[in-house]
């Protein structure tokens, strides 16, 4: 199993864009049926309380390709609900996001528009429209 | 009325299976607290597939009737559990699953790793962790047939085919630095990566053969100074023989390597993305 933590190691609870690039890095390398994201969310008094995250509940559908350097270390996976970007770059870097599937939203439905500016060592997964986080869909499949 | 069973069996598993995965796909945390206004036990193995906790943890719910891996005889729900170094500052294996230093001590205290002038080596630098002779033969065979089951396992851990799940910390292996005597093996055993990697190997090997039903994975990560490809070789000798891989963290946010270059932590995340797959 591929079991990895955000939030472990520091005080806070991770910030929105800290997540956003986990996820995204997660998304690009799951597979299988035995990799968790866990992310450390905290209660007032620092207690490590578990509790459910917008990202639980969207669905991802299921994988296209394996993750791909779209160009020098900006790394995408598209999946058929949604496409995970992380920019592993110096600089910052401009996504024009496909058409098709606009428009797109992140996890907390807010919409993103193209082209996405992605900042050094950050990440985002966009949802396709039809995957907005409302919608009934199935689980991951693989 | 067999196939009947059988068939309530079936059903029973593909229903703990689905409620536990998330649109979203599976979702784990470590160290819940399930204080009093936090999610439930019963609530929190619906949403999360994985767990990590201290054995004291798990002993409270044991006492609850609480206890998530009963809850859920789905979910991956690892123990904490760590028989590479001792912590003097924790009397009991409850606290994070190691062995104490009495019950090393009466065994065989040679086991506690001692340098060149006789102090214990410590590990990473942490004050009263002191290394243990992990990779020696006759520790692991007291450790995987008298310290596990009559120490460490609970109910359900020794109750026969039964399948749980372990998390070892300290995941390393790369060398240490010791300041050891010339003429002790053991110690300079851990001053080569060698020494290191096979006690890991023979570690996992005697727990694995004593233990088949159970499920162990590392707690470690990259580095950011190392080839991938001379990495992963690593990677791959320890983690084929373990369940898989735990990390304390995933990109570089939390990391110790953070603050390195960015081509360093390029390095250590492009190794993640290997060690994933």
């Amino acid at each position: 199993m591929f079991f990895p933590n955000i939030g472990m190691t520091t005080p806070a609870e991770p910030t929105q864009g800290e997540v956003d690039y986990a996820w995204a890095f997660f998304n690009l390398m799951r597979k299988g049926d035995l990799q968790v994201f866990s992310r450390a969310t905290k209660d007032g008094a620092g207690n490590w309380v578990p509790r459910r995250y917008p990202e639980m509940d969207i669905p991802l559908g299921t994988p296209t390709e394996v993750a791909a350097e779209q160009s020098p270390n900006l790394w995408r996976r598209h999946f058929t609900g949604a496409i995970a970007y992380v920019n592993l770059g110096d600089g910052p870097v401009n996504v024009t996001l496909p058409a098709a599937g606009a428009p797109y939203r992140n996890s907390r439905g807010q919409t993103v528009a193209s082209p996405l500016t992605l900042a050094s060592f950050s990440g985002l997964t966009v949802y396709k429209a039809a995957m907005a986080p409302t919608a009934p869909s199935a689980p991951i499949v693989r | 009325m067999r196939s009947v069973l059988a068939a309530v069996l079936v059903i029973t598993v593909v229903t703990t299976v689905h409620a536990q995965t998330r649109p979203g796909g599976k979702f784990g945390f470590s160290y819940p607290n399930f204080a009093a206004g936090a999610m439930t036990p019963e609530q929190f193995v619906t949403d999360f597939a994985a767990l990590m906790h201290n054995p004291s943890a798990f002993n409270g719910w044991i006492t609850a009737g609480k206890d998530p891996r009963r809850l859920n005889p789905g979910g991956i729900y690892l123990k904490h559990i760590n028989v590479r170094s001792r912590q003097a500052s924790q009397p009991s294996t409850a606290i994070e699953g190691r062995p104490t230093l009495a019950q090393v001590q009466a065994v065989n205290p040679s086991w506690i790793l001692k340098d060149a002038v006789g102090n214990p080596v410590i590990l990473f630098g942490i004050p009263g962790e002191y290394m243990l002779d992990f990779g020696n033969s006759a520790y692991l065979d007291w450790i995987v047939n008298t310290w596990m089951p009559t120490q460490l396992f609970d109910g359900l851990e020794n109750a026969p085919g039964t399948v749980t799940w372990f998390m070892h910390d300290v995941g390393s292996f790369v060398r240490m630095y010791t300041n050891c005597a010339l003429s002790d093996a053991a110690c300079n055993r851990y001053n080569t990566d060698e020494g290191v990697i096979s006690a890991w190997e023979a570690l996992l090997a005697k727990f694995k053969a004593r233990w088949p039903n159970k499920k162990i994975v590392i707690n470690s990560g990259p580095l950011s100074y190392v080839p991938v490809a001379d990495q992963m070789a690593v990677f791959q000798r320890v983690f084929v023989k373990t369940d898989g891989y735990y990390g304390e963290t995933l990109t570089n946010n939390g990391a110790y390597w953070d603050t390195r270059p960015n081509p360093e932590k390029r390095l250590a995340l492009l190794t993640t993305m290997q060690l994933a797959s």
